[in-house]
């Protein structure tokens, strides 16, 4: 029971994350692939702040969803005029740089990562109260991306999405739009690592590391990008399909492997049969669509 | 105080070791010229010669000629049927630029779970011990993998070179990285240029990863490790310039050399990383863009003084 | 006389490259206010770099566009837009995603939607200036008779009826300069009695119109002053009859020689 409900809050993390990252792929189109990082820096000033600061520790995800958006900024701002692959690989640097920070400085744990954090619950159903949390948050997350791309703001998002050039040419500013949703996005990455770092206690630079991209990717693909309620199942199916896997007894190295190639093979088969994934538009994969070079 | 041997020792010993870097870099933007992506599967291409070079010659003791060979032929074939049946597919659809990362980028992970489902994850070199016995050459110690690497490094781009501005095959090549369309109209295939590409690319990266398996240790994440700094080259050098990408590579190779100095070498992959955003951001088109967009600013500068004059003389 | 009106944007020395390709060559030109100023020039004279240079989809390499005086070659493409610079697209360009109406509505000078108040909460003020903005988009629809069409998606609309609609786009922005790419190309003769009335009375009102246009028959009635583009060039510049009667720029535009 206990392991059912760990798995139901992992996907409710992962539903955070991924719907947050389709805000900026599949709304925003922007390439940035640094939700691991705004993951990781909520989930360490989460931590830092209930265990170094003295934050209450209900209040201290605040500061890791603070710390994720200042973030997303250093980087969005310069970055948002850059287009297409230049801005992916720019945050696939930011994302490696700031791992490597995270590893190199020993007071939050360095390469080894940092235990003992406070727990959000105590008590034998910690899990389910933490379930039932995190379960708020994640609904609050899909309402406001949903909010987000529909409505006054959203009728801007949608034609951004339509035609970025005529939107500037018709007095949006589309780079402003643009980093609002980066941060919004980063936030909600933040929020989810404070939340993990809360019940899990333990957070290491290995769990955010560009691998957690291609998950997140993995989700965003199999859901449906540029939809709002494929983030969550694809983030069920993501998590949950290599659950399976350890029902099967393997030594631990050849069942990581596997899981990998699980996740990584369904993004692949989905890319050529289903690109637009379980809920997705063919729109936002291509097709009508030709991205000005 | 670093005196004149020490400065030769490493520069010696960078420019050696970052042999595999330049040569990796230079498939990486080469194939990049060509069709326009980054095409992040180069990782798998390098996990699999690899893991098939170890196979071939540590496990089977085959000679490293026939497993050179071999294993050509299958980066080449994996490279085919990547375009056939990937790359491809995604251009007929029309597919967004992201589509082709996402799909590259997931075969590199893939590559790398399968290599680590066959290969384990402990590191694995191609030769037996890694020293090397060194000869003094005024100070300096060279050894033979150091000269090795550098003809080696040297004979492949001159031949790339050489294909590319000398040859039918690299004139095609050209045409169609320089212009898609006007290539067709003149009855280029296309898809079979980007075919021959990635043949092309499969020979720098197999030698590349000869090299880094006889220098050093390999894991089943070090294809994308090389691919990174691969990236950071070729927007150093320049998008678009394959030449800019490997000399990119070996200043990038000897500013890990000497870094030493500088900073903790604990810092050394930060510094590259910083770099490569910052690259992004400041020299999107690299330092051959930094200096093209300069001289173009200079002879704008220059015709909107001769217009001015012209107006002048014509007022007066 | 049109020459003594007020010059409401000038571009001075506008240069553009595209590789080796010359698509502005040092272009100077004026609009004036309450004149429609037509543009002809065989395809590939660089009559919508022209425009993307003026409202900043590209930027120039070298020379200025000043707008009443003030140089905004360096603004970014929607700050020149909220200055009051309004243009149309030779393929019109409309948000698929978005309805008929929503399209007009989000295209504005300003649009209070686009603010991160407005994402975030929805004060009264807000809804308000929306509301007026949806009026304000009935309207321009209105005037180039859609409204029936405002609950459309793009998608429906015929290419002469979207034509009339990025046109209404443009019109909801009321600055003093209405740059418009080949407005009538692909709309039936019933509706381009309705745009050609639409660009006298925009001129009449005081705009600058910049229109360019292949129809040369319908362009020497709308417009009072022509340029003729070549090659990034403007060739000559006059009156309708002085261009279209030049023999040399007849054979450059039919024979796109020199």
């Amino acid at each position: 029971m206990e392991y059912v409900l760990t798995i139901l809050a992992l996907i409710v993390l992962w539903t955070i994350l991924s719907a947050s990252f389709n805000l900026v792929i599949g709304f925003a189109g922007l390439l940035i692939v640094a939700q691991p990082l705004f993951y990781g820096i909520g989930a360490y000033a989460t931590a830092a702040a209930a265990m170094f600061l003295g934050v209450p520790v209900p209040l201290a995800p605040l500061l890791g969803i603070l710390a994720a958006l200042l973030a997303s900024i250093v980087l969005s701002v310069p970055c948002v005029r850059v287009s297409g692959d230049y801005l992916l690989i720019a945050s696939i640097g930011f994302l490696l740089a700031g791992l490597q920070v995270i590893r190199n400085t020993e007071s939050i744990g360095g390469a080894g990562g940092l235990a003992h954090i406070p727990a959000l619950f105590e008590g034998p159903n910690r899990t389910l109260w933490f379930l039932l949390v995190s379960g708020a948050f994640a609904a609050a997350t899909l309402w406001l991306v949903r909010w987000l791309v529909s409505g006054d703001f959203g009728r801007a998002v949608v034609a951004m999405r339509d035609d970025e050039e005529a939107l500037a040419g018709l007095g949006r500013d589309v780079l402003r739009i643009k980093v609002f949703l980066v941060a919004v996005s980063a936030g909600c990455a933040g929020l989810a690592g404070g939340l993990y770092a809360l019940h899990f206690q333990f957070v290491s630079p290995d769990q955010f590391e560009l691998l957690h991209a291609a998950m997140m990717l993995a989700c965003v693909i199999v859901g449906g990008i540029g939809s709002t309620l494929g983030p969550p199942v694809g983030a069920a199916i993501v998590i949950a399909l290599p659950q399976l896997i350890t029902m099967l007894e393997m030594p631990p190295a050849v069942m990581a492997a596997i899981q990998g190639m699980l996740f990584t093979g369904l993004v692949i088969a989905f890319l050529f049969l289903r690109p637009q994934g379980l809920f997705g538009s063919a729109a936002a994969v291509g097709g009508s669509r030709v991205e000005a070079k | 105080m670093m005196d004149v041997t020490v400065f030769l020792q490493i520069a010696w010993s960078s420019i050696a070791g970052s042999s595999f870097y330049v040569l990796v870099a230079v498939a990486f933007a080469l194939y990049l010229k060509v069709t326009t992506y980054w095409n992040f599967a180069q990782a798998a291409q390098i996990g699999i010669a690899f893991y098939l070079l170890y196979a071939l010659v540590r496990v089977l003791a085959w000679p490293a000629w026939a497993a050179l060979g071999a294993t050509f032929v299958v980066v080449a074939g994996f490279g085919l049927a990547l375009e056939a049946w990937g790359m491809r597919v995604l251009r007929r659809r029309n597919s967004p630029h992201l589509t082709y990362f996402i799909f590259t980028f997931m075969v590199a992970q893939f590559a790398g779970f399968l290599l680590m489902l066959l290969g384990g994850t402990e590191p694995r070199s191609l030769v037996a011990s890694l020293f090397m016995p060194g000869f003094l050459v005024a100070g300096v110690s060279v050894t033979a993998w150091d000269v090795e690497a550098i003809i080696v490094t040297l004979v492949l781009l001159g031949g790339i070179a050489l294909l590319l501005s000398g040859t039918a095959a690299g004139e095609r090549i050209l045409a169609v990285s320089d212009n898609r369309q006007l290539a067709e109209f003149y009855g280029i295939s296309a898809e079979r240029t980007y075919m021959l590409a990635s043949i092309v690319c499969a020979v720098p990266i197999v030698a590349g990863v000869w090299l880094f398996g006889t220098r050093t240790t390999f894991l089943p994440t070090t294809g994308l490790d090389l691919l990174l700094i691969a990236t950071v080259a070729t927007i150093l050098g320049g998008v678009g310039s394959v030449i800019g990408a490997g000399v990119a590579a070996l200043a990038l190779g000897l500013m890990r050399g000497f870094s030493v100095f500088v900073v903790p070498s604990i810092w050394e992959n930060a510094l590259v990383y910083f770099a490569l955003v910052l690259a992004v951001v400041f020299l999107p088109r690299g330092f051959g863009g930094l200096w093209t967009s300069l001289l173009a600013r200079r002879r704008a500068a220059r015709m909107s003084q001769a217009a001015a004059t012209a107006r002048a003389s014509e007022a007066a | 006389m049109a020459a003594e009106r007020a010059a409401i944007l000038r571009l001075e020395g506008l240069e553009k490259r595209f590789g080796g390709v010359v698509a502005a060559d040092r272009l100077s030109l004026s609009l004036r206010a309450g004149e429609v100023l037509g543009v002809v020039g065989p395809n590939g004279a660089g009559k919508s770099t022209l425009f993307n240079l003026i409202c900043g989809s590209i930027p120039a390499d070298a020379g200025s566009v000043l707008l009443e005086g003030r140089d905004i070659s360096r603004l970014a493409a929607h700050r020149r837009a909220r200055l009051g610079i309004s243009r149309t697209w030779q393929h019109v360009r409309l948000f698929p995603s978005l309805s008929v109406l929503d399209n007009l509505v989000m295209s504005g000078q300003s649009y209070p939607g686009e603010s991160l108040l407005a994402a975030l909460f929805r004060p009264p003020a807000l809804r308000r200036a929306m509301a007026q903005m949806t009026r304000a988009a009935e309207a321009a629809l209105e005037a180039v008779g859609m409204s029936h069409r405002a609950g459309h998606r793009v998608a429906e609309l015929s290419y002469g009826q979207q034509k009339l609609v990025g046109l209404a786009r443009a019109l909801m922005n009321e600055g003093p300069v209405l740059l418009l790419d080949e407005p009538l190309a692909g709309v039936d003769p019933r509706n381009q009695i309705t745009m050609r009335a639409i660009i006298d009375r925009e001129a009449a009102r005081g705009r600058a119109v910049c229109v360019i246009e292949h129809n040369i028959g319908v362009l020497r009635e709308l417009a009072a002053r022509m340029v003729f583009m070549f090659a990034g060039r403007a060739e000559a510049e006059g009156p309708p009859a002085a261009i279209l009667g030049d023999p040399r720029l007849r054979r450059i535009y039919f024979g796109g020689t020199a």
